[in-house]
């Protein structure tokens, strides 16, 4: 009876070992097409209604869900009370960065996007918006590649671990 | 003081450093940053330099935190040269242009910034009260004053009183067209200094077109604005004449034969926009009346 209800616990444990596995790079992959409507979303703001860029990264977080709402918000705020955007969109993404599901490479190309807000014409800015857009297309096409091997694979291996260690026990 | 306060906090700490140790500085009126050299302050009473050289980074630090980290959205301003800040101060400034199709786009390379601090003295035009009315209606005005004489301050001051009503007059719908914002000091819209229940504001509107709007939409009986000089302002002066609003507006100059000498304005003049003429200067940090032209440009007794 014991083992029966081991096992049970053993296999449960594994399919949800192998599920946060996938469930990370499925969360990794609707991250960064989340970011890349963002960027889509602040590129018209600045097209057809250039205002503070407060009030843009305002506007764009109220569309967006976690965590990426707070730190855009916060993003947001500090605009007021420092000089320098791109430092502090540097800053506040990699301080916030344990609550996203993207890797160090995506990390940084997002933490980079606020260089571009230091130009002072609005089509530097797109241009450059659009680029990192592009990147951020090119991530996506990868993470969507990972999900489907490595996050099948490793939630396979998870209940094959699980099913092994069954075995064992009984 | 708040005025004060609101640039101060523009400012990088190493300035704002520099600056602890002045003692006059309530009466500083221009902060003047030029990269590599020293940074030169103008108050009331003197000019002088602190002991402390600007750097590139400052300027675009003051740029930035006065522009709120949204230099791209005040093209037009930066095109122009300066933009206005909260508390409605102005930042001018220079650098290298950034040219499309033989146009100057914009600007970039920032290399000298002056800072002009807003300030609102509230009955500084109370004394020009009595010329601009006859039998108790408005007289259509201009003030004449050279740059950094108080203009735009009084015009602030003459709003809120035209506005409000004084010495027992009841106070007039007015329309204020603020094409550099410095005369309401608008953020976001809502403008930050007094000028005045009855006043309309266009913030950041080109007088040719606000004129009119004003007109079809708000009825003004008087239509205040400032630095008039161009072809367009001319124009737009015209308009508003011909349909019976009062116009009070400012220009650059000292005499009226520096008047006469600008095209558009001569061309105002000959037309008689204006009632009054009124040329302006300020001594010992007072503004007085120097001397005052009526439309057909006789000299009338300042009392």
């Amino acid at each position: 009876m014991i083992k029966i209800f081991g096992a049970a616990v053993l296999f449960t444990a594994s399919y949800f070992i192998g599920s946060t596995i996938l469930s990370t790079y499925i969360m990794r992959v609707n991250q960064l097409t989340e970011y890349s409507k963002f960027l889509s979303e602040i590129m018209l703001s600045l097209e057809y209604r250039p205002q503070d860029i407060s009030q843009i990264l305002s506007e764009a977080a109220d569309k967006m869900s976690q965590p990426f709402k707070d730190t855009i918000k916060q993003i947001a705020k500090c605009s007021f009370y420092y000089s320098r955007l791109s430092e502090i969109w540097k800053t506040t993404f990699l301080t916030n960065k344990k609550q996203f599901a993207v890797n160090n490479d995506e990390m940084s190309l997002i933490a980079s996007t606020g260089d571009v807000f230091s130009e002072i014409q609005k089509e530097k800015i797109i241009n450059g918006l659009k680029l990192n857009l592009m990147r951020i297309e090119d991530l996506i096409k990868q993470a969507q590649a990972d999900k489907k091997n490595k996050g099948q694979l490793y939630k396979r291996l998870s209940l094959l671990g699980g099913a092994a260690l069954i075995i064992i026990i009984i | 003081m708040q005025m004060f306060d609101s640039i101060i906090d523009l400012l990088p700490e190493s300035i704002k450093n520099a600056l602890e140790g002045i003692t006059n500085i309530n009466s500083v009126e221009e902060i003047r940053l030029r990269v590599n050299r020293p940074i030169e302050l103008i108050t009331f009473e003197k000019k002088f330099f602190l002991d402390k050289t600007a750097k590139k980074e400052d300027i675009l630090h003051i740029l930035n935190m006065g522009a709120r980290n949204s230099l791209f959205a005040r093209e037009e301003e930066i095109r122009n040269g300066f933009i206005t800040v909260k508390g409605g101060s102005r930042i001018g400034f220079t650098g290298q242009a950034v040219r499309l199709d033989g146009n100057v786009k914009s600007l970039c390379n920032f290399n000298s910034l002056n800072i002009r601090f807003a300030r609102e003295i509230k009955g500084c035009a109370s004394f020009i009260l009595p010329y601009i009315h006859n039998k108790d209606k408005l007289l259509s005005c201009l003030f004449i004053a050279p740059p950094g004489a108080g203009k735009t301050t009084l015009l602030r001051d003459l709003t809120r009183l035209i506005s409000n009503g004084f010495d027992g007059t009841q106070g007039i719908k007015t329309g204020l067209i603020d094409e550099r914002g410095e005369i309401a000091a608008c953020l976001e819209g809502i403008p930050q200094l007094d000028i005045g229940l009855r006043t309309d504001v266009l913030d950041n509107f080109p007088k040719a077109q606000g004129v009119m709007l004003l007109i079809r939409t708000m009825s003004p009986e008087v239509i205040i604005t400032d630095e008039i000089g161009g072809e367009s302002d001319y124009e737009a002066l015209i308009q508003a004449a011909s349909c019976g609003v009062k116009i009070i507006a400012s220009a650059h100059g000292e005499c009226i034969e520096e008047l006469l000498s600008k095209a558009y304005i001569n061309k105002i003049i000959k037309h008689r926009i204006f009632d009054r003429y009124l040329f302006i200067q300020r001594s010992n940090n007072i503004l007085k009346i120097k001397k005052i032209y009526s439309s057909s440009l006789k000299e009338v007794d300042v009392f």
